[in-house]
């Protein structure tokens, strides 16, 4: 870059001086050719007498000049032989140059050139002067433009991205620090990409929704989950009002922003989510609220069923107790008649029985629950099993005129017989139960390669659809009214269910409403 | 002057959505308070219409203001004009909720003659009308408001079924007269619910699309 600004500068300054130069010699060699001719026809010549008076000029009338003694010429030239003398005529502008030398005869013979002044000389040549440095001027401006042109193209061109930059040596040091910095951002940027990639990992992957909103409320961002629980494809940049109308929610958000935590229960698409808001500061002002939506659907279902299922223990303990106790009064207070006792007696006795079977059988899913139920596995023909419950359940079938019977093949399996039967058991009770006067109960009992199924149908009043789900939860009734009538613990179903999860097998209950219900448990042999 | 007319529509929208959200709750709270047999709760809807009838009132105030002010043509002004029919329906449902709550204190003291069964049904079809409704106009979603137009039919139905209800209860004994009637009421005011939230539909359907829909076009030729 020094090389050729050196280059240009001096290309200008050569340039300039030559030019003016030439245009000075040339106007100088004129100029004086014109005054060497213009002066031998304009030289003026004057014999002056030794008074004197003008006697001879060859340019003007000698009567009308004045005595001529006390020029400074004429008086130079009297006394030594020669003078010489200038004289300027302002109006004329003009300068007179004389020259007077004394004759042999005393008379004195005077020269005078008149020549242009230098102002005079100036002003005819001011045209030529300014055209010449209009000249010079043009050419440096030009020159000067492309000097510009040239020494910046370079650095206007330089492509930065490239591995090597072909640029002056001068800008090397700048070229390498502003590389060196670029490298550096790069790398920072990378760097920021990676942990926003990460964090979007996170979030994106995440069961819980969660939503970042800015201090007005506007949603900067929200993972998949959270779009998934608001039915939404995209959140960011509305508020929270456009994606779920919920008040609660917006108050309490609007609460977060005021820079207080807040949590609520939120139903969404029969679904339960616990939120939980919390403001974000920066400093001491609040720039935002995070909102994180956990689903507690689980939860909530297992907490309400736990409810109904203390509601439901209390109220199927208080039952026997309360008619046991009130006849056991009767008795007491000898408002019972003899003859009455008796009976009094056995209802009392009945109703025992019905309290003690509802503990054992609490017991039991309590044994089932913490996992130390009798695990004691045997070989046992389940046809044969299957046979002597029905023997035992024979009478209340005969009382209710229900039809047992048991069909299929006779194998043998290896499980825990008792709990087999308590199965067989509860599954025909059940379908007795719930009959009608003059239906049937039916247990299949089929094989197919390495599995069995036991299937229990019965031809009763059925389970509406509604229900179907939820009738292995404990105490879970279709018709509450009923259990008195039946007899029935409601734990029935809960207890089969845990048995045949013990076995590692299935459950599947079909059901007719008014037509019979189905009951298939499959087992691996 | 175009930001600023922006704005104000962005407000006019938000304000819709937070009118909506007040009736949503609303009819909510006085299906529970009906459900549960909650007095506390149905004077509580009660009292919830006075919000929303100042939102009404707000919503009015700044639309008028649009419209002197700013001038707004093509979808602007329809979205302007769908807003201001879009809060007498949204109002109307607010009022229906407290009417729905008022009975229900009515009928707080006595245990209902059959368990409830269409009515809560028929609730539930005419809050999914609403907020479905609702849904469209924030989502701008033509399709939705016009699955909400066609779901009314279901809501009818069910009144029908309702209506059925009742009659063969009263047949049964006439002593269930009293309760039967005010149900039919609730169960009327639920129907007239579904009616509003086409209404809303179909607002929404000609604030996106510029026309209305078939069935609006039939019902005023």
């Amino acid at each position: 870059m020094e090389k050729r600004i050196f280059r240009y500068m001096s290309l200008i300054i050569v340039v300039t001086v030559v030019s003016l130069a030439a245009l000075w010699g040339l106007l100088l060699e004129r100029q004086l050719g014109t005054q060497a001719r213009e002066g031998l026809r304009s030289l003026r010549v004057s014999l002056i007498r030794d008074d004197g008076a003008v006697i001879f000029d060859n340019l003007a009338d000698t009567a009308t000049l004045d005595n001529h003694q006390n020029r400074p010429e004429v008086i130079a030239a009297r006394q030594s032989g020669t003078g010489e003398s200038e004289r300027f005529s302002d109006t004329f502008g003009e300068k007179s140059y004389y020259y007077a030398t004394k004759t042999a005869d005393g008379n004195i013979v005077r020269f005078a050139l008149t020549v242009d002044s230098i102002n005079a000389l100036i002003l005819r040549y001011v045209p030529v002067f300014i055209l010449c440095l209009l000249l010079v001027l043009l050419f440096s401006f030009f020159t000067a433009k492309r000097l510009t042109r040239r020494v910046v193209e370079p650095i206007n061109t330089m492509n930065l991205d490239r591995a090597e930059i072909e640029t002056y040596d001068e800008l090397s040091p700048f070229v390498a620090r502003i590389e060196a910095q670029k490298k550096e951002i790069f790398a920072q940027i990378q760097a920021l990409k990676d942990r926003a990639d990460v964090i979007a990992a996170i979030t994106q992957n995440m069961k819980e929704g969660l939503i970042l909103t800015d201090d007005d409320g506007v949603i900067l961002s929200a993972n998949r989950s959270a779009l998934d629980i608001f039915d939404t494809e995209d959140a960011a940049g509305k508020t929270l009002l456009h994606i779920c109308r919920n008040l609660e929610l917006l108050q309490k958000n609007q609460q977060c922003l005021a820079g207080e935590s807040a949590a609520l229960l939120l139903e969404r698409n029969q679904k339960m989510y616990s939120v939980f808001l919390n403001p974000v500061h920066t400093g001491n002002t609040v720039t935002g609220a995070l909102l994180l939506f956990l689903d507690v659907t689980l939860t909530y279902d297992a907490e309400r069923h736990r409810q109904e299922f203390s509601a439901n223990v209390s109220h199927e303990l208080k039952t026997p107790l309360t008619m046991i106790s009130a006849l056991a009064e009767m008795i007491e207070n000898g408002m019972a008649q003899p003859e009455d006792i008796p009976g009094f007696a056995v209802k009392i006795s009945a109703q025992s029985k019905r309290l003690l079977h509802i503990i054992d059988n609490i017991i039991r899913l309590s044994a089932f629950d913490e996992g130390r139920a009798f695990a004691e596995y045997s070989s046992f023909d389940l046809g044969e099993l299957a046979e002597s419950v029905i023997d035992s359940l024979q009478d209340s079938a005969d009382e209710k005129q229900v039809r047992l019977t048991v069909t299929g093949e006779h194998f043998s399996v290896k499980a825990n017989e008792r709990m087999f039967d308590e199965l067989l058991y509860n599954l025909v009770d059940n379908g007795i139960k719930y009959n009608q006067t003059g239906g049937s109960v039916i247990v299949t009992l089929s094989r197919k390669d390495d599995s069995y199924k036991i299937t229990v149908a019965d031809t009763g009043i059925g389970i509406p659809p509604e229900h179907i789900h939820r009738v292995c939860e404990r105490f879970y009734r279709v018709d509450k009214s009923r259990s008195q009538k039946t007899g029935g613990t409601g734990l029935g179903l809960s207890i089969v269910k845990h048995i045949v999860e013990y076995h590692h097998g299935q459950l599947e209950t079909e059901s007719v409403l008014n037509q019979g219900t189905t009951i298939s448990c499959f087992f691996r042999l | 002057m175009r930001n600023k007319l922006e704005a104000q529509l962005e407000a006019l929208n938000d304000k819709l959505i937070e009118m909506g959200a007040l009736t949503e709750s609303a009819i909510a709270m006085s299906i529970q308070a009906l459900e549960r047999q909650d007095a506390a709760l149905a004077r509580k809807t009660i009292a919830f219409d006075t919000d929303i009838d100042q939102m009404e009132k707000d919503i009015e105030t700044l639309c008028l203001r649009l419209l002197l002010q700013q001038q707004p043509v093509a979808g602007d002004l329809r979205l302007i004009s769908a807003a201001l029919k879009m809060i007498t329906d949204m109002e109307r449902i607010g009022d229906q909720a407290a009417d729905i709550a008022e009975i229900s204190i009515f009928l707080m003291d006595t245990p209902y003659i059959k368990k409830l069964e269409h009515i809560p049904q028929m609730a539930s079809a005419a809050m999914k009308m609403v907020t479905d409704s609702l849904d469209s106009f924030v989502k701008k979603d033509l399709s939705l408001a016009n699955a909400v137009i066609a779901y009314d039919d279901v809501v009818d139905g069910l009144f029908e079924q309702v209506k059925a209800d009742l009659i063969e209860l009263i047949h049964a004994d006439s002593k269930n007269g009293g309760q039967a009637i005010d149900l039919i009421m609730i169960a009327k005011y639920l129907e007239r619910i579904g009616d509003h939230a086409v209404n809303i539909a179909e607002w929404v359907v000609f604030s996106i699309a510029g026309r209305h829909n078939e069935s609006f076009q039939k019902r005023y030729d």
